[in-house]
């Protein structure tokens, strides 16, 4: 068991005539015994510093050190850590139990604490009726909980899990989820998790690290995330559907910040915000942060009913305010008619505002 | 868990091992390729005998006395139309029998497991099986085609100028055109199913459905595979040179013979040297083609 | 139903085009020798006999040719696996300065012209020794298979998910490790389609067995059965028992090898 600390990693790729950098100085200290996700979009480079980590990369510059011990420059066998493959990379031709034991066999543990070892693990996965099939006899969930397996079966200081459910249908990959949140509090190794799905890593996780372009760009616990986005981005990433981006402009009127954006003037609570140097801003608001009022509130915003799409539990509106759309989420119970004219209210203290325009924008707080 | 320190090879780095593991190889072709072709290439400058331990340096003189030689472009055109005719025959023969094995029927997989036959047979067989087919006097061909008077007389089908070339031709492409069969074969059960569905719903009849799916997908394969057999064709010697000799009167000498005959048979290691080095420029220009192909390909 | 028929029709027709000189060697090889020679031939024999086989172990040297021709090919199979089993692994995970070159100079390699090699090879192996030596023919033989061997190995070692070996590195394994304890197990099929086919290869060749070995005891199958071949008295039955059984080889390895086919002749389109 260790802490793992991750000192400005950095990582570049040739390629065809130029220089990729798919990681840029990355650092991160995750504490022993940690849940941390790794979440951003193919290419945002949670892959290549995971690889790092295990040691099937090197990068370019940076430490990364284990407790006290710096693990950069070792093979992945000198470092004592585990990884789950998305793929679950089983050897097709081993049986389950020879999956299990062949890390155990490579670091020469006798056959008697082999076997101790495999009927632990088989015992705790509910995988022991099928320790002499080939990984192919195997459905998907069970080959899951034997890459699990192989890598629990050998108290590693860190496990590494890249991706793990996503070759599992929907519904299995919920189930899969849950056992692993209850695993993680039986071992309580520390874990690094890469996925590309954020509801993973909202349910999963002790802390978040969201990562674009090579760029980490914010970390903090789920509901930090969620409700304090540092950017754009981060914003934009997390929670489905989307938040809404509304671009427009910010000044003073009369004291006040007012944003005003096409067919809107919001005033905004004062005492969070620091001006921006120009007066181009966006304003985030999440779908369920939109409330409908009634057409003579003050400030009320005129909106009118595109589509609506029941999903179940919820409904997603869409309407167009002052020529650009907006998604509102309500209960299922609340119908709208495509056509019909809405008046929007938006949640004073769950407004989101970021400088500027792009992806980079970050936070007015 | 205890850590153990790297093993004896912990010093290797990827970089390091996968040379090491690539030096075999490499010596290999150093030794039994670069090396010989370097020497065949300085030997094609040598007048030399094959018992003669040094030669003497000419220059250019065999390639000043080839290019003067009707001989050597007689050879060179009939090298050409041979590789030209045996490609070109086993292409379409090649593709018209995939089609046909492309069908569904009864005893389909052992009529494919049978094709292959000729392709992986010993050359000197399927000579041998040939030489006798063909044969003037007792030869089962020739009573076939006198039965059924397709012709009048036996014909010496190998000791004829006219007849011989094409015959050889017949047993290059008897022989090599299962290859382009099975490539074509592996092709043609790759192309989706729905592209012809989708014809079909958009009326097209099995003519059109032919040329614009069928051949359109596999026209890269026939390609790539036509520019490859042609390089192997253009190097082959045993057909020609076992059928026929290069006979009668030189109507089947094929460039791989005439670099036999100079150097074996006359003794002229120089000289065929320098044959060979013309014919290996001509084929690095085919394979420019393919490499070129190939890269427009991966684009 | 026209459509059905047209199709057999057409089978049975490739069928006739690709069996028929195989069933002539077969029939021809036994029947006696004095019906190979009739007019009208019989295309079943009047008269069966194993006359032609046995009288060629008795009296020619085919069984110690074909001895010969086992010992090279199967010499020069194995090095060809040995060293080109290593150098495909090599190009198809390492990133090596100059791998992409190096994999086209193989592809290269393979469509050298045996006429141009040949030369340069008799002058060479003069001088060490190697020519007259079952050595000396199976190093000249390497000259097509390794580049065979290390072109299609190459293709199977990349179509082994690289996550396996990765599991095995983190699971303990060194790199050759991990290529003897995971990838070797996945390769086997492979590794055995493709040796078959770098020996027959090998055991069709006709040129360098012909010009590389002049010693008669040490000569090899496809040049010593040429030499059955005579101007004057040709025995056709004999000769088509040696070409059957020189086929034998071949037709044995075919069960093993079918499903392996397209991948061993996609890259022996080339030589072969």
């Amino acid at each position: 068991m260790a802490n793992v600390r991750i000192d400005r990693l950095h990582k570049e790729f040739r390629s065809h005539g130029g220089v990729v950098h798919a990681l840029k100085e990355l650092t991160l200290d995750i504490a022993d015994g940690e849940f941390i996700s790794l979440v951003g979009p193919s290419g945002c480079g949670k892959s290549t510093a995971l690889r790092i980590i295990a040691g099937l990369e090197t990068p370019t510059s940076g430490r990364i050190l284990f407790g006290p011990r710096d693990i950069t420059k070792l093979e992945p066998r000198d470092r004592n850590i585990a990884m789950v493959f998305q793929s679950y990379a089983l050897y097709p031709h081993m049986s389950v139990r020879q999956n299990l034991e062949y890390g155990l066999r490579k670091r020469g543990v006798a056959r008697e604490e082999r076997d101790r070892k495999v009927a632990t693990i088989g015992a705790m996965l509910q995988i022991e009726s099928m320790f002499e099939r080939k990984p192919r006899q195997l459905s998907g969930g069970q080959r899951q909980r034997v890459a699990l397996g192989r890598a629990l079966i050998r108290d590693p200081e860190v496990f590494l899990l890249d991706e793990p459910l996503s070759n599992l249908d929907a519904k299995l990959r919920v189930h899969m989820r849950a056992e692993l949140a209850a695993l993680h509090q039986k071992v309580q190794t520390t874990m690094v998790y890469v996925t590309h799905d954020q509801l993973e890593a909202m349910t999963l996780s002790d802390r978040i690290v969201v990562m674009n372009h090579g760029v980490m760009q914010q970390v903090g616990r789920p509901d930090e995330i969620y409700s304090r986005p540092a950017n754009r981005f981060v914003a934009e990433f997390i929670g489905t559907p989307s938040m809404n981006m509304i671009e427009g402009e910010l000044r003073i009127e009369s004291g006040k910040p007012i944003f005003t954006g096409p067919g809107m003037a919001i005033a905004l609570p004062q005492a969070s915000l620091h001006m921006p140097a120009a007066k181009q801003a966006t304003l985030g608001v999440r779908p369920e942060d939109i409330a409908l009022v009634a057409p003579d509130t003050p400030g009320a915003i005129a909106a009118r009913v595109t589509v609506s799409e029941l999903t179940g539990a919820e409904r997603y509106h869409f309407v167009t305010v002052g020529g650009g759309s907006v998604i509102i989420r309500t209960p299922a119970s609340t119908v709208l008619h495509p056509g019909e004219n809405v008046a929007l209210g938006l949640h004073p203290d769950r407004l989101h505002l970021f400088g500027g325009a792009g992806e980079d924008a970050a936070a007015l707080r | 868990m205890a850590v153990r320190s790297g093993g004896p090879l912990a010093w290797l780095r990827d970089q390091h091992l996968g040379v090491i593991l690539l030096l075999p190889s490499a010596l290999t072709f150093l030794v039994l390729l670069v090396f010989p072709l370097s020497y065949g290439i300085y030997t094609s400058f040598l007048q030399r005998h094959v018992l003669d331990p040094e030669g003497v340096w000419v220059g250019l003189a065999n390639y000043v006395w080839l290019f003067g030689n009707a001989e050597f472009w007689q050879s060179l055109a009939i090298s050409t139309l041979w590789a030209g005719a045996t490609v070109g025959l086993q292409i379409v023969l090649g593709t018209a029998v995939a089609l046909i094995l492309h069908q569904p029927f009864k005893g389909r997989s052992l009529v494919r497991g049978l094709v292959l036959f000729p392709y992986m047979m010993p050359v000197v067989s399927v000579i041998l099986i040939w030489m006798l087919l063909y044969n003037a006097l007792y030869g089962v061909l020739n009573y076939l085609l006198v039965q059924t008077g397709l012709i009048a007389a036996p014909i010496a089908w190998l000791s004829q100028p006219g007849s011989a070339f094409w015959s050889v031709v017949f047993v290059g492409v008897w022989k090599y055109f299962p290859f382009v069969v099975v490539i074509v074969l592996a092709r043609l059960q790759v192309i989706p199913q729905d592209l012809y569905e989708a014809a079909r719903i958009d009326g097209a009849g099995a003519i059109a459905r032919f040329v614009d799916i069928t051949l359109h997908q596999i026209k890269d394969v026939l390609l790539v595979v036509a520019l490859l057999r042609t390089i192997y064709m253009f190097n082959n010697f045993e057909i020609a040179f076992l059928l026929t000799g290069g006979g009668p009167l030189r109507a089947t000498m094929t460039l791989p013979i005439l670099v036999y005959e100079q150097a074996f048979g006359l003794y002229e290691m120089g000289r065929g040297s320098a044959i060979a080095v013309v014919m290996f420029l001509i084929l690095i220009g085919v394979m420019s083609v393919y490499f070129a192909f190939l890269r427009k390909e991966s684009d | 139903m026209l459509r059905i028929l047209r199709t057999y029709g057409l089978a049975l027709l490739l069928l006739t085009f690709v069996a028929f000189p195989l069933y002539w060697m077969t029939l021809t090889s036994l029947k006696p020798q004095t019906e190979v020679f009739r007019t009208p031939p019989t295309f079943l024999p009047a008269t069966w006999t194993l006359e032609h086989y046995i009288s060629l172990f008795q009296l020619t040297d085919f069984g110690l040719l074909f001895m010969n021709s086992l010992k090279v090919c199967l010499l020069s199979t194995v090095m060809a696996l040995a060293v080109g089993i290593l150098g495909a692994y090599a190009l198809a995970r390492f990133r090596v300065r100059g791998k992409e070159a190096y994999g086209r100079l193989v592809l290269l390699a393979y469509m050298f012209p045996g006429a141009l090699l040949v030369i340069p090879l008799l002058l060479l192996f003069r001088e060490l020794g190697l020519t007259n030596s079952h050595l000396g023919l199976s190093l000249a033989y390497l000259t097509f298979s390794l580049p065979f061997v290390m072109w299609v190995m190459r293709d199977f070692f990349a179509s082994v998910p690289i996550d396996l070996e990765e599991a095995a590195l983190i699971d303990g394994a060194t790199r050759l490790g991990a290529l003897w304890d995971v990838v070797l197990p996945q390769a086997v099929p492979g590794i055995i389609a493709t040796g078959i086919f770098a020996f027959l290869f090998a055991w069709n060749e006709y040129l360098y067995a012909l010009i590389l070995i002049s010693d008669e005891s040490l000569r090899t199958l496809p040049p010593g059965m040429m030499r059955f071949v005579s101007s004057t008295d040709t025995n056709w039955g004999l000769i088509m028992a040696a070409s059957t059984l020189a086929t034998l080889p071949m037709a044995l390895a075919f069960g093993l090898v079918q499903r392996y086919l397209v991948t061993g002749m996609g890259a022996g389109g080339v030589k072969g």
